[in-house]
């Protein structure tokens, strides 16, 4: 979106206009609710964590700067959520249960995605995603998945871009790790399309 | 390019291919409509900065003084309960 249109975009939502608020919603939810599902591991959560993403724009509508970049901001405020209910996670004692029964059932590694996902692929990524610890996974999910700038990332994410990169970087290494691992190593993954393992190549990563 | 800088690129290109998702419809148009409801009270109290000023009012200090004197008033009460059943 280009900065005018998106200052418009803001300057409509200021004054309250729910058309506004349509479009932004529209243009954003998927990629917050896939965010957010990505980073939870659980639909009905991530499905909580967004309406109170889009009910905190509205609250804030009226308030919000002339330069508001809308996607820094939703993103930031769904992120910031997450780790709320993080928090709110280690100190809930039925909710510790609940962890520890998931653990125990060998559930807590598969991604809300991997039953839809449509290829071989595409799960052994959702995989490999919920396999990062949350801060290098919400650092991947904003640069490689979202396509965020990573100066943008970082301040999303509260950190330095070294911070970033770093995170970033270790990320990406562990994703290789893994579709290794699952023979999806150097060769098949080009394109997002699995192609046919090329002569002498070794699937480690 | 070393080898491994072609992988994470790779590993890059393909997580940026994943699809987006999205919610159901009923639960979309459910976040949608609270939303809208959200965006006219805003709406609403930044046309007239008195209601805001009184909802503040209401919020931060009214409503708690009142959650607080009631909670003061019943503990008191239970106390002084106790105290005459324990005298007897």
């Amino acid at each position: 979106m280009s900065p005018d249109t998106e200052q418009a975009l803001v300057a409509r939502l200021q004054r309250g206009e729910t058309t506004a608020f349509d479009e932004v919603y529209d243009r954003y939810r998927p990629r917050l609710f896939a965010f957010l599902a990505r980073l939870t591991q659980h639909r009905e959560i991530a499905e909580d964590l967004l309406q109170e993403t889009w009910l905190r724009l509205a609250q804030h509508a009226p308030r919000l700067a002339a330069n508001t970049c809308l996607a820094a901001w939703l993103f930031t405020v769904a992120r910031n959520l997450h780790r709320s209910h993080v928090r709110w996670l280690v100190v809930d004692l039925d909710q510790r249960r609940w962890l520890r029964r998931t653990a125990r059932e060998g559930i807590e590694n598969t991604s809300p995605f991997d039953l839809t996902a449509a290829g071989e692929l595409e799960r052994a990524l959702e995989h490999a995603l919920a396999l990062l610890p949350i801060k290098h996974r919400e650092a991947v999910l904003l640069v490689a998945v979202e396509r965020m700038e990573p100066s943008e990332a970082a301040r999303v994410l509260g950190i330095s871009p070294e911070a970033l990169r770093q995170r970033l970087s270790r990320g990406r290494v562990r994703i290789a790790d893994e579709l290794g691992r699952r023979g999806l190593g150097r060769g098949r993954v080009v394109g997002g399309a699995e192609r046919p393992k090329e002569k002498g190549s070794t699937d480690a990563a | 390019m070393p080898p491994e800088q072609l992988e994470t690129d790779r590993v890059d290109r393909a997580l940026g291919e994943l699809p987006a998702r999205d919610v159901d419809p009923w639960r979309r148009e459910q976040i949608r409509r609270k939303a809208h409801a959200e965006l006219r009270r805003q709406a609403e109290l930044a046309r007239r900065p008195w209601l805001a000023r009184v909802a503040v009012a209401y919020d931060r200090v009214l409503e708690p003084a009142f959650v607080a004197g009631v909670s003061f008033a019943y503990l008191a009460w239970a106390f002084q309960r106790v105290s005459e059943i324990l005298a007897r």
